[in-house]
């Protein structure tokens, strides 16, 4: 009688584990589209069976499992920081470069070539007030031009300075989701499958912001720390990232105010802190460099400032008057230059040693001289040089971008297609793919080879 | 084989990278499959505009120039997608206890050293 009692106990102990294996299946199908949710299955376990004893067999459940694969999931939110990296960059040098007119016929190249036009106008008829006004016209273009770059970039860094102190907001909230999760899972023993989606459909979100690494300790919570070792949450404690702008640009904080920045090199944070501070730094200048507009706006006054000055405006006359004025800091030339708001035609200094318009001569070269201080470079081969830098900057981060989207496409399917299956399957599924790469990438390499052949033996032609 | 201006098969060769690179996207064996088969057609192109260009066959070097140097450009694009998904299937392999095969910056094919795949694995 014993026997039948514990027999049926045990049938009723395999229904009541068929029904919890069949509420997980239904589980995982309600769940079959939450961010980050991984399938769940019930480990079975066998109950010893011996009648003589009035042990009555039958199955117990022995856990649950999830289908998540810590390692596959890290590289994913690796390759989606890179992703969020380009991205960002892309979209910051494109802004950027849509600034700059490659084709030369408008803004600074364009303002540019009217003034060498008008110094060369005038040098023909040094003292015809029309071209001596065309001088002071097409200089004050220029000067314009400059500025309203200068300007416009400045205003661009504002607002990347804007996206930056937003991001670390994201940022703080993301934290502020993980660390909840933290506090929720210190009080379980085991983990509830809504709350591990949500706590990883967090982790991607973040790996699209920001570069960090994660690691889950013994009591089950997980700790997130930035690019370099920054703590963003560790147990139940959440540590919160700030922003600040500088002369030096924009910077990354973390909770005791330290400067992080460099720190911060993957993710979107990573992407716009690089385009405002490496790239627009380059142009617009910063405490550390001057900035090749800036560079651009005092030589293009220096040289001509110093031509004039040291002219005549008349063979044996009067000393020539400085046609351009900047701020006496070198990192703000591009946003102060203009005019001499006192000169006037009459003292625009023609002549020199050489004769009545030797002077003019000088200026109108100025379209092909070498400069000195830029680097050897004519005034308008240094502005070329300007706009060709941020297309090559644009060009190199959506090129990144494309490649990298196509990156996380393919991993997030490879990734797929090994998870929830066996480990045989995983090893089949995988030594495929790998020999796949594999063979695309030798197949690549003889392509490029080839391409480099092809460019040598080009040489020889040119 | 019917002479080509190399310019001609440098633009194949860049238009089949193009279709190869879209083709492969969503990481499904037989596309994959269908992807390394076109850029074998790639090499064979590549080879005709060597032989070409040794030749004299070119109509214009600086469209040839131009050409090729984005063709580089689109190959380095294609092997960072490949050398992105290589270095994940090297990770997962030896996880599995399989071996991880890695390649040569001259496309050889290796085995990965104990270490290379210790640092494969930390990252």
């Amino acid at each position: 009688m014993s026997s039948l009692l514990a027999m049926m106990g045990a049938a009723g102990n395999a229904l009541g584990v068929v029904q919890q294996a069949l509420s997980i299946i239904q589980n995982n199908v309600n769940n079959a589209s939450t961010p980050g949710y991984a399938t769940q299955s019930l480990n079975l376990e066998a109950m010893p069976l011996d009648v003589a004893t009035g042990l009555a067999g039958g199955v117990t459940s022995a856990g649950l499992q999830n289908s998540r694969d810590p390692y596959a999931e890290e590289q994913l939110q690796a390759q989606t920081q890179a992703l969020g990296q380009y991205t960002a960059q892309a979209q910051a040098t494109g802004t950027i470069q849509s600034f700059f007119d490659a084709s030369g016929s408008s803004g600074v190249s364009a303002a540019l070539a009217a003034l060498f036009q008008s110094f060369s106008a005038w040098s023909v008829n040094p003292n015809d007030p029309t071209a001596q006004q065309s001088v002071l016209d097409s200089a004050a273009n220029v000067a314009s031009a400059i500025q309203g770059l200068a300007g416009s970039l400045s205003q661009t860094a504002q607002q990347l300075n804007g996206s930056i102190g937003s991001t670390a907001s994201q940022i703080n909230s993301i934290a502020a989701q993980i660390q909840a999760y933290n506090v929720q899972r210190l009080t379980e023993t085991t983990p509830d499958p809504g709350e591990d989606a949500q706590l990883y459909s967090s982790l991607d979100n973040l790996s699209q912001l920001t570069n960090f690494t994660t690691v889950t300790q013994a009591d089950g919570t997980v700790t997130v720390l930035l690019g370099g070792g920054s703590p963003l949450v560790i147990g139940s404690q959440q540590y919160a990232v700030s922003t600040a702008s500088s002369p030096a640009g924009a910077h990354v904080l973390d909770s005791q105010g330290n400067d992080i920045t460099s720190q911060i090199t993957g993710g979107q944070l990573g992407g716009l802190l690089d385009s405002r501070n490496r790239v627009l730094g380059s142009i617009l200048g910063n405490s550390q460099q001057t900035g090749t507009l800036n560079q651009l706006a005092a030589g293009l006054a220096d040289t001509v400032n110093g031509i004039l000055t040291s002219g005549t405006v008349s063979p044996g006359g009067a000393a020539g008057t400085a046609l351009f004025t900047y701020s006496a800091t070198p990192d703000d030339a591009a946003m102060t230059l203009k005019v001499n708001p006192n000169i006037t035609t009459s003292q625009l200094a023609a002549a020199n040693s050489s004769g009545s318009n030797g002077n003019a001569n000088q200026l109108a070269a100025l379209t092909t001289t070498p400069l000195a201080e830029l680097g050897g470079m004519s005034l308008t081969q240094y502005f070329g040089q300007i706009v060709s830098d941020i297309g090559q900057e644009n060009q190199t981060a959506t090129d990144n971008q494309t490649s990298q989207q196509q990156v996380v496409s393919q991993a997030t399917t490879l990734i797929n297609q090994v998870s929830g299956v066996n480990l045989n399957e995983q090893a089949a599924i995988v030594t495929q793919f790998q020999n796949a790469y594999q063979a695309s990438a030798e197949v690549l390499t003889v392509l490029n080879t080839l391409a480099d052949a092809v460019l040598n033996m080009m040489t020889p032609l040119t | 084989m019917e002479r080509r201006p190399a310019s001609d098969c440098v633009r194949t060769a860049r238009a089949n990278i193009r279709l190869a690179n879209q083709i492969c996207e969503g990481a499904d064996l037989a596309r994959l499959q269908e992807a390394f088969t076109l850029l074998e057609t790639t090499v064979a192109e590549m080879r005709q505009a060597e032989t070409e260009v040794r030749t004299g066959m070119t109509d214009g070097s600086a469209d040839l120039r131009r050409e090729t140097k984005l063709l580089k450009r689109e190959i380095a694009g294609a092997m960072r997608v490949v050398d992105g998904c290589a270095a994940l299937c090297r990770g997962l392999s030896i996880r599995l206890g399989l071996t991880a095969l890695t390649y040569t910056p001259q496309g050889r094919s290796v085995a990965a050293t104990l270490s290379a795949a210790e640092c494969e694995l930390q990252g």
